[in-house]
Formats: C-alpha cells, sequence, structure tokens
C-alpha cells in the first residue's frame, strides 16, 4: 500500500521517523468545521504522536465532530486534517485511510438481527478480507473482547457492555494501525467500564496501537493514555504529555505537621503565603515567588514551634489540570469578550 | 505486560486486504440473512404468491395435457375420440399458456410491492436511526458500493415475489409442452416476461430505497411508500373517472407498468389509451427523482455536510 501525500494524491508521506522524532499519526493544520452558524471547531493546529493519546473535552467540544474529519466523514470548512499520512480529501484517500483506520463510533450502530459474528465477518469482508480470512480473524477479536458464546446470538439480548466490546472487535477485525475510540466507556457499568478500559489500555500499551481515545471522562484517559489533548468549544487548550502535565511542581508542598496545624497556617498566611488543608489536614502551600524554597516554611514552623512529620511537592491531577485549563480557557474568553 | 482483567491475548492479522468488487454482494448477502431469519413475515408474504405459482403451473401443465389428450388417469391409454374431444374442451377453457402467465403476473404485482416494502423500508432509514453509516464508511466502501448492496437486497425480496413465480411457470410449461416447444417456439415471450419482471422489481427497488433513505423510522418509510403508491392509484383513476380523460390515469405507477406490459407483450387492455412514450416518460422521470434522492441522501450518510 502505497501511502498519499498531505494533498491525498500518491506520493512519498509516511510515517516513518524523521531524525529520530516520530512522525504524528495526525496533523491538523487550520482545521474549522462549521454547522451552520454552529462553530464545532475552530482552528485546531496540532499534532498528535504515536501511542495512545487521549482526547478530552466536555459534551459539546467538537470530539466527535474531530473524529469525522479524521475518517473523512465530515468535509472540514477550512483547513486540513492529515492521518497517518493521508488527508481524506476525496474519495480514493478517504477509502485508503479506511484501511489503516479502526473506527468504535459512540452511537449504537450495530444492526439488530444478526449474530456478532456475522456483523463481524460481513464488516470484515467489506474492509477487504477474504471469506476465510474475515470468518478466522472475527473469532481471533471475539475471543479477544471475550464475546463467548454470545458470538452466535443475535444482538437483540446484549447487554450495553457486550455492545460496546463487539463495536471494539469490529474495529480491530483488519488489525489497523489506528483505532478511534469514541467514548468506549458510554453507558458502561463499572466492571464493564473496568473491562473496556483494560483492553484499550492492553492495546495502546502492550500492541502498539495508536490510539485516539474520545472520551469526557478523565480516569479513563488518565488511566489507558501517554498523551492528551483537551478540546473546549472547538479549540484545543491543553495538549501534551500526561506525566508531564501532572508532574510534581516544584512550588507547591504538602506539608505534615504534628499538631498545631492552625497555628502554622496562620502564620504562613501572614507571610503571604497561598495556604489550604486537604483532607487529611496537611497543609497545601504554593510558594509566593519572593521564596526560593521550603527551607523558609521550616525557619516558620521553627519559630512557631510546630514540628514537621513530612515536606513533599504536590503532584497534580489530570482532573486538578483539566479544570484549571478550562478556567482559565473561560477567563481568557471573558475578557476578549469584554 | 497483560492488561488485568481480560485473558485473551491479542493476535496480530498477517493476511492482507484486497480489493473486493463484490463488496456490494457482501452488503446485500447480510441484509438477505436478517430478512431470512423473521420468519412469520416470510411466510405470509410469500404464502400467496407460493400457492398462486403452484395453481398457474398446475393449469399449465393441465393445459397441455389436455391438449396432448394424455390428462392424468388417461395416461396410457390410447386418446379415443371422446378424450380428444373433452381435452379440447378443457383446453379451451384453461386459455391460453401465455395468459394464465400474464394473469400471474399481474396478479402477483400487489405481493411485489408489499414484499418489497416490507423488507425494504428499513434498509436505510434503520442505518440512518442507528447511524450504521458509520460503520460502513469507516471502511473502504463508496456510497456506490453502499446503495447497489441495498437494492439488491431489496431486489432480491422482490424477485421472489415474481421473478421466481415467472419462472417456475415458464420452466413447468417448457417441461410438459410437447418437446420443448414452448421453450423453443415462445422463447421470446419468456424473455420479456422475464424483463418486464424485472424492470418492475428494478423500479419499486428505487423508489422504495429513495422513500426509506429520506426518513430514519422504518415504519415513516413503510406508510409512505404505500400511501404514496395507493393514493396515486386511487387518485388518478378517479381523476380520469371524474374528468373524463384517461390522462389521469399516468399518475399512477401500476398503470403506466400496465402499459409498457401490453406494449411488450402485444396485449391491449380496457382503459389504457394514450402511447407508450409517456408512460416510458412517467416511469423514466420518477426513476430518475428517486435516483436523484438516493444520491443525494446516500452522500450525507457518506460525508455528512
Amino acid at each position: 500500500m502505497t501511502p498519499n501525500a498531505p494533498d491525498g494524491t500518491p506520493g512519498s508521506a509516511s510515517t516513518t521517523e524523521v531524525a529520530g522524532e516520530p512522525e504524528p499519526i495526525v496533523r491538523l493544520q487550520g482545521l474549522r468545521k462549521s454547522f451552520g452558524n454552529v462553530h464545532a471547531l475552530r482552528g485546531l493546529d496540532m499534532e498528535l504522536p504515536p501511542g495512545p493519546v487521549g482526547l478530552l473535552g466536555p459534551n459539546g467540544a467538537g470530539k466527535t465532530t474531530l473524529i469525522g474529519l479524521l475518517l473523512g466523514l465530515l468535509e472540514p470548512t477550512e483547513g486540513t486534517a492529515i492521518v497517518a499520512g493521508l488527508q481524506p480529501t476525496n474519495r480514493s484517500a478517504r477509502i485508503e485511510i479506511s484501511k489503516r483506520v479502526g473506527y468504535m463510533p459512540e452511537s449504537d450502530c450495530l444492526l439488530p438481527g444478526m449474530t456478532a459474528v456475522e456483523i463481524v465477518s460481513a464488516l470484515a469482508k467489506l474492509t477487504g478480507l477474504s471469506r476465510q480470512d474475515a470468518i478466522t480473524r472475527s473469532h481471533e477479536v471475539l475471543d479477544y473482547v471475550e464475546l463467548d458464546e454470545a458470538r452466535y446470538r443475535t444482538l437483540d439480548g446484549y447487554s450495553t457492555g457486550m455492545k460496546q466490546r463487539l463495536k471494539l472487535a469490529q474495529a480491530l477485525v483488519h488489525d489497523p494501525e489506528f483505532l478511534l475510540l469514541d467514548e468506549p466507556t458510554n453507558g458502561l457499568d463499572p466492571a464493564g467500564r473496568r473491562h473496556m478500559l483494560s483492553l484499550v489500555e492492553d492495546l495502546g500499551r502492550n500492541q502498539n496501537k495508536n490510539v485516539l481515545l474520545c472520551s469526557h471522562l478523565l480516569p479513563d484517559v488518565e488511566r489507558t493514555c501517554d498523551n492528551v489533548v483537551v478540546l473546549v468549544k472547538g479549540q484545543a487548550i491543553l495538549q501534551g504529555s500526561i506525566a508531564e502535565l501532572t508532574a510534581a511542581e516544584s512550588r507547591r508542598l504538602r506539608v505534615g505537621t504534628e499538631g498545631n496545624a492552625s497555628r502554622l497556617l496562620t502564620a504562613l498566611e501572614a507571610a503571604s503565603y497561598d495556604v489550604s488543608t486537604d483532607e487529611s489536614g496537611a497543609l497545601i502551600i504554593t510558594l509566593p515567588q519572593s521564596v526560593e524554597d521550603a527551607d523558609e516554611i521550616c525557619g516558620i514552623a521553627a519559630r512557631e514551634q510546630v514540628d514537621l512529620s513530612s515536606i513533599d511537592p504536590v503532584r497534580s491531577t489530570l482532573e486538578e489540570v483539566f479544570l484549571k485549563a478550562v478556567d482559565d480557557s473561560e477567563k481568557k474568553t471573558e475578557t476578549a469578550s469584554v | 505486560m497483560k492488561a488485568t482483567t481480560h485473558t485473551e491475548v491479542y493476535r496480530r492479522f498477517d493476511g492482507e486486504l484486497r480489493e473486493r468488487p463484490l463488496r456490494s454482494v457482501t452488503l446485500a448477502w447480510s441484509g438477505i440473512r436478517v430478512g431470512f431469519k423473521k420468519k412469520l413475515p416470510m411466510l405470509l408474504l410469500f404464502l400467496i404468491p407460493g400457492i398462486f405459482t403452484i395453481v398457474t403451473s398446475f393449469m399449465v401443465q393441465l393445459k397441455f395435457e389436455a391438449e396432448a389428450g394424455t390428462i392424468s388417469g388417461m395416461a396410457g391409454m390410447e386418446p379415443s375420440a371422446q378424450t380428444m374431444a373433452m381435452g379440447a374442451l378443457l383446453s379451451s377453457q384453461i386459455g391460453q399458456v401465455e395468459s394464465l402467465i400474464f394473469d400471474l403476473i399481474t396478479n402477483m404485482q400487489f405481493f411485489v410491492v408489499l414484499s418489497m416494502g416490507w423488507y425494504g423500508s428499513g434498509l436505510i432509514a434503520e442505518d440512518r436511526k442507528l447511524r450504521a453509516n458509520l460503520l460502513y464508511f469507516a471502511r473502504p466502501l463508496s456510497r456506490y458500493t453502499y446503495t447497489a448492496g441495498k437494492l439488491m437486497t431489496v431486489m432480491f425480496w422482490g424477485a421472489w415475489a415474481v421473478v421466481a413465480p415467472v419462472t417456475i411457470v415458464c420452466s413447468v410449461a417448457s417441461l410438459a409442452s410437447p418437446e420443448w416447444s414452448f421453450l423453443t417456439e415462445r422463447w421470446d415471450t419468456i424473455l420479456k416476461l422475464e424483463l418486464y419482471a424485472v424492470l418492475w422489481v428494478f423500479f419499486h427497488g428505487i423508489l422504495v430505497l429513495a422513500i426509506s433513505s429520506l426518513t430514519d423510522r422504518r415504519n415513516r418509510a413503510l406508510g409512505g411508500l404505500f400511501i404514496f403508491y395507493f393514493l396515486t392509484l386511487a387518485g388518478s383513476n378517479a381523476m380520469a373517472e371524474l374528468m373524463s380523460g384517461q390522462g389521469w390515469r399516468l399518475l399512477s405507477i401500476p398503470n403506466n407498468f400496465k402499459r409498457v406490459f401490453d406494449s411488450l407483450l402485444g396485449q391491449t387492455s380496457p382503459g389504457i389509451g394514450w402511447n407508450l412514450e409517456s408512460s416510458l416518460w412517467v416511469l423514466g422521470l420518477l426513476t430518475l427523482a428517486s435516483a436523484a434522492t438516493l444520491a443525494r441522501q446516500t452522500r450525507k450518510l457518506e460525508v455528512g455536510s
């Protein structure tokens, strides 16, 4: 299969590494999509690295629209989207992309009246597998998602979890290099969700699939992905490695005390420190710009005769990072509108 | 490291993805299989066409036996003048074989619309409702292949109601006729009958799919089809009576097909006095409108605007 150039014509674009840097699996340039007066995407410029990437955002942020554009199921109003070196501008490029991409839609798109084996093997044949390969491969992926005897039953009696796993199986049937998973844990109970996440995690981390996990559930992304993009109102407000985004901040400290925490808190506030307490009673202290390190806190504690039990840098959760990014974005919007 | 809550190993696929020219057949076969699983509608829709076919086949067989003077019960006996006379009488009462087949095809037409409507109304409407198009068009599948697959599905059910009965009865007639004379002497009639049956099924297939593509509820598509079909039929006949003008009958699909049938098979039906071209124009325009609707709607399914 010859990859196409970014303009969708056969060319030399590839997904190989260039100068040690892994080629991004998705590259967006000024991507805009409007539905009448509704602006679903407002000029996205970004590159998604290979590996598992989370696409986070509240409902209506433009996640599903972005997936539609990547698959060529939607036409951009402006800008370009390049997927695995291919740009879905025409039918032949879209068809070429679809051979390399597996898509698990959010909607309940499975036709009733068919068994899981029938659905997956029919979709495998539509993707280009031979009849024999389609049947063998269908059983392999249905084994993988653990749809055991249920695969011979029609969908009418399937639980939501089984349907979600079946949708994942059909996305995997041609062993694509890039998986687009749209809200795979939607409507699942805790056990079903854990199962689905373990599958996604396995695919992204152990099977070296490039995964774009679209979700509004932060813990799902935090568990399964290495990188994250946060979309809000059609704009990417945050992008990067989850490890870096949630890295311990040297200026935020969690200080444990042996009694008299309130006295230390009062003293620190008097000294212009930003201080709060967590659920365990420990102090969460943000060092002011004028203070270089934690030595001054030790000095204040000594003056107040408070014994310290621990001083640790605070690691942000993805939720905190997400909420901060959303807040910052809203503040920017308000400032711009004023 | 393996994930903790599942035990199966992911296997790589080392085969190749090929260009498959018959993807539409795969799609059609999926739809047909789903149809076969619903036994009761199949029984209800095809029981009467089945009975018609069997009865007509029997009468065709009887007709040839009567002509040859070898009606069951007399086989093995030398045909006497009395049996020959009985045979001639029976033969004249049964009528020409062609007439029997013409009656069959006319009677089957309603069942074709019924079965194609029943099986075809949901084909695109259900895909729209469930957004199954996302599964199809995220694969190397064009809307033309998709439409062809859906058309084959709906035509399959229509074919069972009219093409198959015509084929069966013509086969019986060929086998029962002395030295296959029905096949050798009337092959052009057989071809014309089959052509007419296929045209009927094709036209209604496109119409059913076009209506199905306009809604995302199967019941609405089914209702829409019958309302369109029977309102134009009843309306055109009523207007023709009221206004004393046969031109109104052109508004009805069955009337136009009747005109085509008459021209194709050299028949004359009462109340059909307009020329063939008018009917071809009406049917052609309806086919074009249906195809344009399908093209527009399936484009929306393939690439949302």
